[in-house]
């Protein structure tokens, strides 16, 4: 896939894996990686970016003697889940047109 | 490399670099890597597998200085086409000076051998004579300091030029992909 194309849909790809539950960079990264690549280094500046626009919180919790670091879908983040789907009925028909 | 030694060269090269929110990416690769590693990962390979420091500290400086101009909303497309022919000059300059660091030390070793074998050889074939040994050991010694002199000029040039040479490989990589 092209590397913009790709960009541009990792933080929708991102934000999706939390939809139906909180969840951690390393589960994340598992999550989305059986439809995109993600890697590590990767995924950190779209969680601060998802962060900074308040598309999701997070917080910490205890886990085997450690702190975890958990991410959570905010209604804004799930607003922007919505409009996204409106996009890709969009980008569905440019995409059916091209093909044509 | 263990998690400690990532973290700790992670740190070294976050701060170099002024990275923005050190603690933060560090406590972000710490927490992976124990997850990982809790789900059975090899702590090894997988710390092998994330990339060089140098990598992710360009990645974290790049997606930054990205995120600022989208905010600013820079008009960065002229700059964008300058700063690549830029880049290219820079890149085709630098790769000459390392063809040129790299021939310079090839010589350095290839001429301190040389001559440490040759006075190695022409000490044995001399036991008795004084003067001569004073000549070959010294002899000896100056090609010594010419290998020496050879390795640290290449140690010193895989140092500097490995993160550079990284940075050339990704451009090139991007490249491709544009072009597929």
């Amino acid at each position: 896939m092209d590397a913009q194309l790709k960009k541009g849909f990792l933080e929708l790809v991102v934000l999706a894996a939390l939809k139906h539950e909180d969840s951690y960079g390393y589960k994340i990264i598992q999550d989305v990686s059986s439809v995109m690549e993600l890697s590590e280094s990767t995924l950190y500046p779209i969680l601060k970016r998802l962060l900074e626009q308040g598309y999701a919180d997070v917080y910490t919790t205890e886990y085997l003697s450690r702190l975890r670091k958990y991410y959570r879908i905010t209604n804004r983040g799930q607003q922007k889940l919505k409009e996204a789907q409106i996009d890709f009925e969009e980008i569905k028909s440019i995409y059916e047109f091209i093909l044509k | 490399m263990t998690k400690y030694e990532f973290l700790h060269k992670l740190n070294l090269e976050l701060l170099k670099n002024k990275c923005p929110d050190p603690k933060e990416v560090l406590s972000y690769y710490e927490e992976i890597i124990a997850d990982a590693i809790d789900s059975g990962a090899n702590e090894e390979t997988f710390i092998h597998e994330l990339g060089s420091v140098e990598k992710i500290c360009r990645y974290i400086q790049k997606d930054d200085s990205f995120v600022e101009k989208v905010k600013a909303k820079e008009p960065i497309k002229l700059q964008t086409v300058f700063s690549t022919s830029v880049r290219i000059i820079g890149y085709l300059i630098f790769l000459w000076f390392v063809v040129i660091m790299g021939s310079v030390g090839v010589s350095l070793l290839a001429s301190g051998f040389s001559l440490f074998g040759f006075a190695f050889f022409r000490l044995i074939q001399s036991a008795y004579d004084l003067n001569a040994i004073f000549l070959f050991v010294g002899l000896l010694l100056m090609g010594s300091g010419i290998v020496l002199l050879g390795i640290t000029l290449f140690r010193w040039l895989i140092k500097e030029s490995r993160p550079k040479l990284e940075q050339l490989l990704e451009m090139i990589q991007q490249w491709i992909r544009k072009g597929e």
